[in-house]
């Protein structure tokens, strides 16, 4: 039982550890991320009766929600691990030494200072979010007046938007008239001129200092680098929902690797889902270009709901590419406010999961992804609406259910997806685009 | 992970070992030994307990065998403690404040003598503490003098007798003899640890305000099949918390009806003033037959419900010599058992607010705990025998049975008889 909306979230700098921490005011829960170097190391929920914190306690608080995390880290060498080799690592690391944090942070300090020759293109896809969109130019604003190319796609388009990003001389305005997020993500890449295409998307805010990890994992062979997702805030009981109820990847503490093993290994349907967010993701430009581009029926604006970039990650192994995931690249996301955009969104992701799982039957035939679209889920789903009833009893309602099953159910006219072939994506740029 | 231990390996004698987890490890041999239980500390805090029987290994435990165990059990504790040192290292060294530690014994003097020991020489290696340690002792309704004889061989006891007899007139008695701003309790059957002050200590640093400062109770020797057994149904609490508990906690429906978590009588230090403004412990609860225990449980949970934190610590450990004999330890299920019921019922009327925690502990123990503990027995993995639990369950019957007025009106009886 947490408590209800607002929390407030309190990002502590283990390096820095204040020596008293007060409740921040009118908050019912507090969340607390604790950051090594930028890295979140760890962390814990607390009622407003656990503060004030004296610096010991906040020691203690942080020694319990760090210490394992910690000797996983320090064991691997923040190596990124395959995501089968997690729990045995987990179960038992090496006990650390006394030295074990400061070397970790000595650790995290290198690999940030790692770099390599790509360019970079910032890509922002936007749909009628004019306010949104500024807020995110304005959080840019350093990597704009370094010269990284950054392109907006304007999914709408609207005149709104445009004199947004007319705004910011330097920023470069694409406009893409067919609707959907795929399409618009296509005629990005198109656009852009690095090697890599780093996708921030309107509702996010980059913490400063997540382009470089994102840049740097990309090792020969990796293809796409997701990075953490945060919330920015938790006011609101639908955001609570969205982050706890919701359910979606790029939330680990650890570098992963996700190749072939990956898809071997899983015994059902690979979980494509868990390795990261299209809201911290980054591209090799030329493979999506080789691979066809993001899949222009799947996604928000096409079918609907999500999966545009599961699908096309699930792609990117299936062609023998890796996929990494770096938690030192941290971005923090709005979440909707509301509870009928969160159940629109539950519903998206429902039936967008389901959609995607098609297409990927479609291209790939490996069975096990039709067998979670026509077994697992409907099975998961309806066990929950067994438990429904009990739920509304024991007053802890289950407010998402509902919007899963009909998601669930408008996704089952898209399985001709499965059957068809997918058709060769038309990557030629159809509005207009500046060449600045 | 594999079982380390199996019902059969349940017989006395089994070895304890001290293990430093910052020192390489070494085979384990249990020479004549049933079985061992090794106490994980690192750099000399506890951080994980172990029990491994010797039908998982044979009498040798070899490193490579050892090692994932000891990892897998006292890692997570050792991790938290490197983080905190570094995190800490800067502050305030810890110190001891004003104390008063508290043994309220009854006709135990042989027993009785090992604890004073123990404390006095805690408190002699002791220097830099503003004011040196005051040990008080509380002889309980006595029949004769060998209490107050085994403390006058010490030096610079207090003792003190309380004519009512009743472990919480005892522990009354000690909270109206003291002038300190600390009150401490340890059993005349157990002993402290050696960090049992300093993890005082640093609880009181890292949090001033709390009102009870508790840590596990582990065991002195394992050299009867009822110390075996009680360790390895869990003791005094399976796992090794670092906790600090409020009036309300996250995420736990149980919460605060499983008082058995915030600690025991054993090992608890109070705030005195905390226990004053509660006016002490309750006189109705460890009464000694029919109903000998409860006090601590029913003060933790008061101090807590009054807003005080109570805060829970590995490092404020003591060693207690359990039971020795299987009817002994039976006839203590039972009063487990009768504990928890009467203080679900005196909560219950007290305190309406936790009606619905108490009565998820109440669904937990019959099917969750009970059952599991039951179902063990023909797998051949149950710590103590059917009868145990069955003793513990009529126990909880018994008080949920209105226990606690009976206890209140032979209580009020028992004040009269000594009032003339």
């Amino acid at each position: 039982m947490r408590p209800p909306a607002p929390w407030a979230i309190l990002h502590i700098d283990l390096e820095q550890l204040p020596e008293r921490l007060d409740a921040p005011a009118g908050a019912r829960g507090i969340v607390l991320y604790f950051r090594l170097q930028g890295l979140v190391l760890g962390l814990a929920h607390e009622l407003p009766n656990a503060f004030p914190m004296t610096a010991g306690d906040i020691a203690r608080r942080a020694a319990l929600a760090t210490g394992d995390n910690m000797a996983v880290l320090l064991a691997t060498g923040l190596r990124p691990m395959r995501h089968h080799e997690v729990p045995a690592i987990r179960e038992a690391p090496p006990i650390p030494d006394v030295e074990a944090l400061d070397r970790l942070s000595a650790l995290i300090s290198a690999q940030r200072a790692a770099k390599n020759e790509l360019q970079a293109s910032i890509i922002i896809c936007t749909r009628r979010r004019s306010e949104d969109l500024a807020g995110c130019l304005a959080s840019l604003s350093e990597e704009i007046a370094s010269g990284r190319e950054i392109v907006v796609v304007d999914n709408g388009p609207d005149v709104e938007t445009e004199a947004v990003v007319r705004a910011h001389p330097g920023v470069r305005y694409v406009t893409e008239p067919q609707q959907g997020l795929s399409r618009a993500r296509n005629a990005g890449i198109l656009a852009a001129r690095g090697d890599v295409a780093v996708f921030v998307d309107d509702d996010v805010r980059p913490e400063p200092g997540w382009i470089e990890p994102l840049l740097a994992a990309f090792t020969p062979g990796v293809d796409v680098v997701c990075g953490l997702v945060l919330p920015e805030t938790l006011e609101a009981d639908a955001q609570i929902a969205f982050q706890y109820d919701l359910g979606f990847g790029g939330m680990g503490h650890f570098p992963l690797l996700f190749d072939r093993a990956f898809l071997d290994n899983a015994s059902g349907s690979p979980p494509v889902w868990d390795i990261g967010a299209g809201a911290n993701m980054a591209v090799r430009r030329q493979r999506v270009l080789d691979l066809g581009g993001f899949d222009e029926r799947v996604g928000p604006g096409a079918a609907g709901g999500c999966g545009d970039d599961s699908e096309y990650w699930h792609r990117v192994l299936h062609a023998g590419g890796a996929i990494i995931y770096e938690p030192l690249s941290v971005v923090r996301h709005r979440h909707r406010h509301n509870w009928s955009e969160l159940k629109r969104q539950a519903y998206g992701y429902g039936f967008g999961h389901i959609v995607s799982l098609f297409a990927q039957y479609g291209r790939q035939r490996d069975r096990r992804d039709l067998r979670r679209a026509l077994w697992t889920m409907p099975s998961w789903l309806g066990k929950r609406a067994l438990k429904a009833p009990f739920q509304i009893m024991a007053r802890r309602p289950d407010r998402l259910t509902g919007s899963w099953l009909r998601g669930y159910a408008g996704a089952l006219a898209y399985l001709p997806l499965a059957y068809r072939p997918p058709p060769a994506a038309d990557l030629r740029p159809e509005g207009k685009s500046d060449d600045v | 992970m594999k079982r380390t231990w199996m019902s059969h390996d349940l017989c006395a004698p089994w070895t304890i070992v001290n293990i430093e987890l910052t020192q390489p490890l070494t085979p384990l041999n249990m020479d004549k030994a049933q079985g061992a239980y090794l106490l994980l500390r690192h750099r000399g805090r506890p951080s994980g307990r172990l029990l491994i029987g010797r039908s998982a290994f044979g009498d040798v435990v070899p490193v490579a065998e050892l090692a994932p165990l000891v990892q897998r059990v006292g890692g997570s504790l050792a991790s938290a403690y490197v983080v905190y040192d570094t995190l800490t290292a800067h502050l305030d060294k810890p110190s001891l404040p004003p104390l008063t530690i508290a043994i309220c014994t009854r006709n135990r003097a042989t027993l009785l003598r090992r604890t004073l020991a123990a404390l006095v020489d805690l408190r002699d290696s002791r220097t830099g503490d503003a004011t040196a340690l005051d040990i008080l002792v509380v002889d309980n309704a006595p029949p004769d003098g060998s209490t107050r004889d085994a403390v006058a061989e010490f030096a610079g006891l207090r003792y003190v007798m309380e004519p009512v007899p009743g472990l919480d007139f005892g522990r009354n008695r000690a909270l109206r003899e003291t002038d300190r701003a600390y009150l401490g309790f340890i059993d005349d059957d157990a002993i402290p640890d050696q960090g049992w002050l300093e993890g005082f200590a640093e609880s009181l640093r890292d949090q001033p305000d709390a009102g009870a400062f508790t840590g596990p109770v582990l065991p002195l020797m394992l050299e009867t099949e009822a110390q075996v057994r009680f360790e390895a149904a869990g003791g005094f609490g399976d796992g090794m918390d670092w906790l600090s508990y409020r009036k309300q906690r996250w995420n736990d429906p149980y919460y605060p009806a499983n008082t058995g978590k915030l600690g025991t009588g054993t090992n608890m230090i109070f705030r005195t003033d905390t226990l004053r403004a509660l006016d002490g412990f309750d006189e109705a609860l460890d009464t000694g037959p029919p109903l000998p225990g409860g006090g601590d449980l029913d003060i933790f949970y008061r101090i807590v419900r009054s807003g005080a934190p109570l805060v829970y610590s590995p490092r404020q450990a003591v060693h207690h010599e359990h039971r020795q004999d299987m009817l002994g330890l039976r006839r203590q299920f039972r009063s487990w058992g009768l504990s928890m019921g009467a203080l679900i019922r005196k909560n219950a009327r007290f305190d309406p607010e936790t009606k619905p925690a108490h009565r998820r502990v109440l669904a937990w123990l019959l099917v969750q705990h009970y059952g599991r503990m039951l179902a063990g027995y023909p797998l051949g993995r149950a710590a103590v025998p059917p009868s145990f639990v069955l003793s513990e369950i009529s126990g909880l019957a018994q008080g949920l049975a209105g226990e606690y007025d009976r206890s209140l009106r032979r209580v009020t009886q028992r004040r009269k008889e000594h009032a003339q």
